[in-house]
């Protein structure tokens, strides 16, 4: 990063730039049209032509698409609006009540968590046993050999429990998922502190790893989906 | 090929192969949402011909959508 001069830096951010506006021409309106026709609001699509924030935002906005309820087919918009989100007040039902409702079930964004959990899994095993990957994250994290070779069985280890816990509708996981996201950042940075130096990639994970959590955190508290699957507790009418 | 290119032809497939899953079921999902067959998924892979089909999905028509929308004008005039 220390040679990275100026100029060179300039030319990153510009190049960053015409791919931004590049792509935000090619997808800007078909993502647009598509929102609006599945009930989102399409101003949505406008994350496309963010410099940078546009390499995400396809893959978010396809993830709105196929994890969220549609409100061109699933009903009024006030059902996902932001109000209707924050609502407090819970009925607790039963458990077969609850099974009856729209929202039950290993579907959505939780079905999203067990799928990136998935896919995960299957890449970290697969770099276990990959010694260039290895080197890419040492010299990524600064981190020793074996190091490395901790922070991947750790991420192994991660995924298996959403894979294992997420399945289950008991009314414990919540609270076991919330305390696993912080508890994430603190084992992670605890083996990249003990066996490394913290990197520039490190950095950006250290600053963006709180936001992450919270977000988490509100969604497992607030979600309709993880209210009605895991806790038995539907939306007060 | 040498072990060191072996290497990274794996390290790459390991990043793409899950990737690939995941595009190609996310797209299938919102396919079949919009009450098209989840198959068309499959075009997204083909240079040029995704961003086709990307363009279009935007104005083809939505079965599913339209059904619900049949529904809803019906259950106000019931």
């Amino acid at each position: 990063m220390s040679e990275l001069a100026g100029e060179d830096l300039f030319g990153l951010l510009l190049s960053g730039l015409v791919t931004s506006v590049f792509f935000g021409v090619l997808f800007l309106y078909p993502l647009w049209r598509s929102l609006s026709r599945a009930g989102f609001k399409p101003t949505l699509s406008l994350m496309v032509v963010i410099p940078f924030v546009g390499y995400v935002a396809i893959p978010i906005l396809v993830g709105v698409l196929a994890f969220g309820k549609w409100p061109a087919i699933e009903g009024p918009a006030e059902e996902t609006s932001w109000r209707a989100f924050s609502r407090t007040s819970w009925l607790s039902v039963s458990r077969e009540e609850a099974a009856r409702n729209r929202y039950y079930g290993l579907d959505g964004w939780v079905l999203a968590f067990f799928a990136l959990s998935a896919t995960g899994l299957v890449s970290y095993a697969v770099n276990f046993f990959n010694p260039f990957y290895n080197e890419i994250f040492q010299q990524e994290y600064g981190l020793t050999s074996d190091g490395v070779t901790i922070l991947t069985l750790f991420l192994m280890a991660w995924s298996s429990t959403f894979l294992i816990f997420l399945p289950m509708k008991y009314g414990f996981v919540p609270k076991l998922m919330i305390a696993l996201a912080w508890l994430y950042w603190l084992i992670y940075f605890g083996i990249i502190f003990k066996f490394g130096s913290l990197t520039l990639s490190g950095t950006v994970t250290l600053f963006f790893s709180p936001v992450f959590s919270l977000l988490y955190t509100w969604y497992w508290l607030k979600s309709k989906r993880v209210n009605v699957t895991y806790l038995c507790r539907i939306p007060a009418p | 090929m040498d072990a060191e290119s072996e290497q990274a032809l794996y390290a790459g497939l390991a990043f793409v192969v899950p990737s690939a899953i995941l595009i190609l079921w996310m797209s299938a999902r919102v396919f079949r949402k919009a009450g098209r067959s989840g198959w068309w998924s499959l075009l997204l892979f083909v240079p040029v011909l995704n961003i086709a089909v990307v363009w279009w999905f935007a104005f083809a028509k939505w079965p599913a959508v339209e059904e619900a929308q049949g529904k809803q004008i019906h259950e106000v005039f019931s």
